[in-house]
């Protein structure tokens, strides 16, 4: 697939052109991941409403029957379940990496090893989160690899 | 608390499971070989307290927080009981020779070695893996955006 990104300063609103032979399941699926990935969130915090983009979350993560959404800085609490959460973002870069969270995958700074085998994720926010080892199968696809 | 207790009574009950086979294996051997009677309650009740510190010794390795070296060093301490439940079960059939438990707490600490070593190595692997898809990724992306 080729990407072309052309940047034009006068337009006010960020428009995509697919062209393509013809409509088929892979359009159909970068149209779905687009339209995820646009799709806004309402979080509450201290009592008041926020609306945030997908792209800008960090990671869900579920604590004591509670839904967090975490972006750059700061926390708010969603009112979705974490397996609603997981169903509404298949084919985005959302991916569940442990038992308690889903991560936006193209946050990943880099991977690191602990020496008891766990693995940890370094966000672009300098914070760490746990990968499961069930889960590294789904990221290594989602990267582009091959799971084993 | 669900969290921990459910976790370490899975790993207790299928370590013992583990140790049960083993030592029944031992113990055949041991009578077979020595022609002695080996007391029921002592190997049973052995096998269970032994799977306890194995399974003590495997979740203080596999903690999420804390000191990496701190926890290495725990998970080898609690295994220390088990060297001592092993005289206790076999006694003096085994271990005649007082030197004979500083050798089965040697081949201990080389098992719980050779089993850091090889967990600590394959978390580097995969941690090394998941970094170059990563890498490819940021790259593949780059090359499609190359004013970014």
């Amino acid at each position: 697939m080729k990407i072309v990104i052309e940047e034009i300063l006068n337009i006010s609103e960020t428009e995509i052109v697919i062209k393509c032979r013809r409509r088929d399941d892979y359009v159909d699926s970068i149209i779905t991941s687009l339209r995820l990935f646009e799709r806004k969130i309402t979080g509450k915090k201290e009592g008041s409403s926020f609306i945030l983009t997908a792209a800008d979350v960090y990671y869900f993560e579920s604590v004591d029957d509670k839904v967090f959404c975490c972006a750059e800085k700061e926390v708010y609490e969603t009112s979705f379940k974490l397996y609603e959460i997981e169903t509404t973002f298949k084919g985005s870069p959302f991916l569940r990496v442990n038992k308690s969270m889903i991560l936006n995958i193209t946050k990943i700074r880099e991977f690191k090893s602990l020496l008891n085998g766990r693995m940890e994720a370094v966000l672009d926010n300098e914070e760490r989160v746990e990968i499961s080892r069930n889960y590294v199968p789904a990221l290594k696809v989602m990267l582009g690899g091959r799971a084993k | 608390m669900k969290k921990i207790i459910f976790p370490f009574l899975i790993k207790w009950a299928v370590i013992y499971a583990i140790t049960n086979i083993i030592l029944m294996v031992v113990t055949f051997s041991v009578v077979r070989r020595f022609g002695v009677d080996i007391a029921f309650y002592k190997v049973s009740l052995g096998a269970l307290i032994m799977a306890f510190f194995i399974a003590l010794s495997v979740s203080l390795f596999r903690i999420r927080k804390g000191n990496q070296i701190l926890k290495i060093f725990l998970g080898f301490i609690s295994l220390a009981p088990v060297v001592f439940l092993a005289r206790f079960m076999f006694g003096t059939t085994i271990f005649r020779y007082s030197f004979a438990i500083y050798i089965f707490a040697g081949v201990c600490s080389v098992i719980y070695g050779l089993a850091v070593i090889t967990v600590a190595a394959n978390a580097k692997k995969q941690e090394k893996e998941l970094n170059l898809l990563l890498t490819a990724k940021e790259k593949s992306e780059d090359s499609d955006n190359p004013k970014e």
